[in-house]
C-alpha cells in the first residue's frame, strides 16, 4: 500500500493550529468587547476593507449611473437643464444666507454678545451598509477631507435624524441607524406637544421602516400626520432634529391600554449616499 | 508552525494568495451591496458562498483555512456574534471538503445546492449561538438569504474551480 506523503500526515497539526488561531481572535475579540472597541486584528482587518468597501461604493453607483443615464437617453438633456436651474436658485439663496449670517455675527459683536456656539457638521460618504433585519442596523461612512469622527456624534441626512456613531477610527465610522431595534430616543410630537421615546422597528413587524413611538403621557392627543422631532429630555441626540411623521395611532381606547404609534421616517435608509456629522460645538 | 510550514508547502503560493485576495474582496462587496440588487434588504452572503465553494473544490484543510480567514472577515466588518459567524463559517468550510469527491464536485450544478445547505448550516449554527428575537420573521429572512446565495453561487463557484485548476495541490501534480 503506497504511504500518504508526509504533509497529510500532518495535517490534523495545521487543523489544530487553526483553531488555535481562531479561538485566539475569539478570545482578543471578547477583550477588546470590555473596552468598547474593536480588537487589534478587527482594526486592521477594518484598515482594509473600508477603503475596499469605498471602491467598490463608487464603482456600483457609476453602474447605477450609466444604467439610469442608458435608461432615460432622451430626457437627460431637459433633466440637466433643469438640474442647473435648481442649481443655480440654491447659490442663490446660499449665498444670501451668508450674507444674513455675516450681519447677524456683526450685530452679535456691536451689540458685546458671545457668538453662539454652533455646531460642526462635517460631510460624509456611506460606503456600506448591514444586511437582514436580525443583525444591528447600521452603515459605515467616510468622513469627506479625512475629518476625525468620534463617537457619540450625531448623522443627519438634509437636517433629518440618521442615527449615531458607535465606533469610530480615524474618519471612518459606523452608525447606529435609527432602524436598529436596539435604538432608541427622547422624542416630542408637534404640534400636539406630546412627549414619549421613539424605538426601532419591532423585527415581528410586516413593515420593517416603521419605528415605535412609546411611554406616551396618558392623556397625549396624538394624531396621524403629526411630527415627531428628538426631545430635550433625552442626551443622546440634541433636541429638535425631524425624525418622521405619525402614520397610525394603536391603542389608547381605555385608560389601561397604552397608546403608541408608528413613525414613518423621513429618511429612506436604503438610499443613503452622503451624510452630515454634527458634533456640538467644544 | 512546521506543520503549517510543511502545508504550505503543499500547495502554492499563488492558490492562497488568489483565495485570500477573493475572500477580502468578498468581504468588501457583501456590505457594500447596493440597495437596489438586495432581496427584502437582504444581501448575498458572498464569503460564505465563497468559503463552501472552497471547500468542495480542494479539500477540507482549504474550507477550513477559507472559513477561518472569511469568518473573521464577515465578523470583523459584519454586525453579527462573531464567535457565531467565526464557527459557522469554518464549519461550513470544513464539512463542504470533507463532502469533495462524494458528490458531483466538477458540475456547476452542485453549487447551488453547496450553497443552500452551507446558508441552512451557519444560520442553524447561529441560531444556536444568537438567537432572534423573533422565529418566523428570521426563517423567512432565512429563505431569501437562499435565494441570493443560490443566484450568486455559481459564479464563486467557476471562480474556486478555476483557481483549484490553476494551482493544484502538489500531491497531483
Amino acid at each position: 500500500m503506497r504511504r500518504k506523503p508526509f504533509y497529510y500526515q500532518a495535517e490534523w497539526r495545521v487543523f489544530a493550529a487553526l483553531s488555535v488561531v481562531a479561538a485566539g481572535l475569539m478570545v482578543s475579540h471578547q477583550r477588546a468587547r470590555v473596552t468598547g472597541s474593536p480588537s487589534r486584528p478587527e482594526r486592521a482587518a477594518r484598515v482594509v476593507l473600508v477603503p475596499l468597501q469605498e471602491s467598490v461604493t463608487v464603482v456600483w453607483k457609476q453602474i447605477a449611473y450609466a444604467a439610469g443615464g442608458l435608461a432615460r437617453g432622451r430626457h437627460l438633456a431637459r433633466e440637466n437643464e433643469e438640474l442647473r436651474q435648481a442649481n443655480a436658485e440654491l447659490e442663490t439663496k446660499l449665498y444670501q444666507r451668508q450674507f444674513e449670517h455675516l450681519d447677524y455675527l456683526d450685530l452679535t459683536k456691536a451689540f458685546g454678545f458671545e457668538p453662539p456656539a454652533t455646531p460642526s457638521e462635517i460631510r460624509a460618504r456611506v460606503v456600506g451598509r448591514s444586511g437582514g433585519r436580525f443583525v444591528r442596523q447600521t452603515i459605515d461612512i467616510v468622513s469627506l477631507g479625512d475629518r476625525e469622527l468620534r463617537k457619540g456624534d450625531v448623522v443627519l441626512w438634509a437636517g433629518r435624524l440618521v442615527g449615531r456613531v458607535y465606533s469610530a477610527q480615524g474618519s471612518r465610522a459606523r452608525v447606529t441607524l435609527l432602524l436598529d431595534p436596539d435604538s432608541g430616543a427622547a422624542a416630542e410630537v408637534k404640534p400636539s406637544n406630546a412627549k414619549g421615546a421613539i424605538l426601532g422597528p419591532d423585527p415581528a413587524s410586516p413593515d420593517p421602516d416603521l419605528l415605535r413611538l412609546v411611554r406616551l403621557e396618558r392623556d397625549a392627543d396624538i394624531a396621524t400626520g403629526e411630527k415627531v422631532y428628538t426631545s430635550s429630555i433625552g442626551e443622546t441626540y440634541p433636541p429638535g432634529i425631524l425624525i418622521g411623521v405619525i402614520q397610525e395611532v394603536i391603542g389608547g381606547a381605555g385608560p389601561a391600554e397604552p397608546k403608541t404609534a408608528l413613525v414613518k421616517p423621513y429618511v429612506d435608509f436604503g438610499d443613503l449616499n452622503y451624510v452630515t456629522v454634527m458634533r456640538a460645538a467644544e | 508552525m512546521r506543520a503549517l510550514l510543511l502545508s504550505w508547502e503543499a500547495t502554492s503560493l499563488q492558490f492562497v494568495a488568489a483565495h485570500v485576495v477573493a475572500l477580502v474582496a468578498a468581504a468588501a462587496v457583501e456590505r457594500a451591496w447596493p440597495q437596489a440588487l438586495r432581496i427584502g434588504n437582504v444581501a448575498p452572503d458572498l464569503v460564505l458562498v465563497l468559503v463552501a465553494c472552497i471547500g468542495i473544490t480542494r479539500g477540507r484543510l482549504a474550507g477550513y483555512a477559507a472559513g477561518l480567514l472569511g469568518g473573521f472577515l464577515l465578523a470583523a466588518s459584519g454586525e453579527g456574534s462573531f464567535a457565531a459567524v467565526l464557527v459557522a463559517l469554518m464549519v461550513v468550510g470544513l464539512l463542504a471538503g470533507l463532502v469533495r469527491g462524494r458528490v458531483f464536485a466538477d458540475h456547476v450544478l452542485v453549487a447551488p445546492v453547496i450553497a443552500l445547505l452551507a446558508t441552512l448550516l451557519a444560520s442553524l449554527i447561529e441560531l444556536i449561538v444568537s438567537p432572534p428575537s423573533e422565529f418566523v420573521p428570521w426563517l423567512a429572512e432565512v429563505a431569501r438569504l437562499m435565494l441570493c446565495n443560490a443566484i450568486i453561487s455559481p459564479l464563486s463557484y467557476l471562480y474556486a474551480r478555476a483557481v483549484s485548476r490553476r494551482w493544484p495541490p502538489r500531491a497531483e501534480t
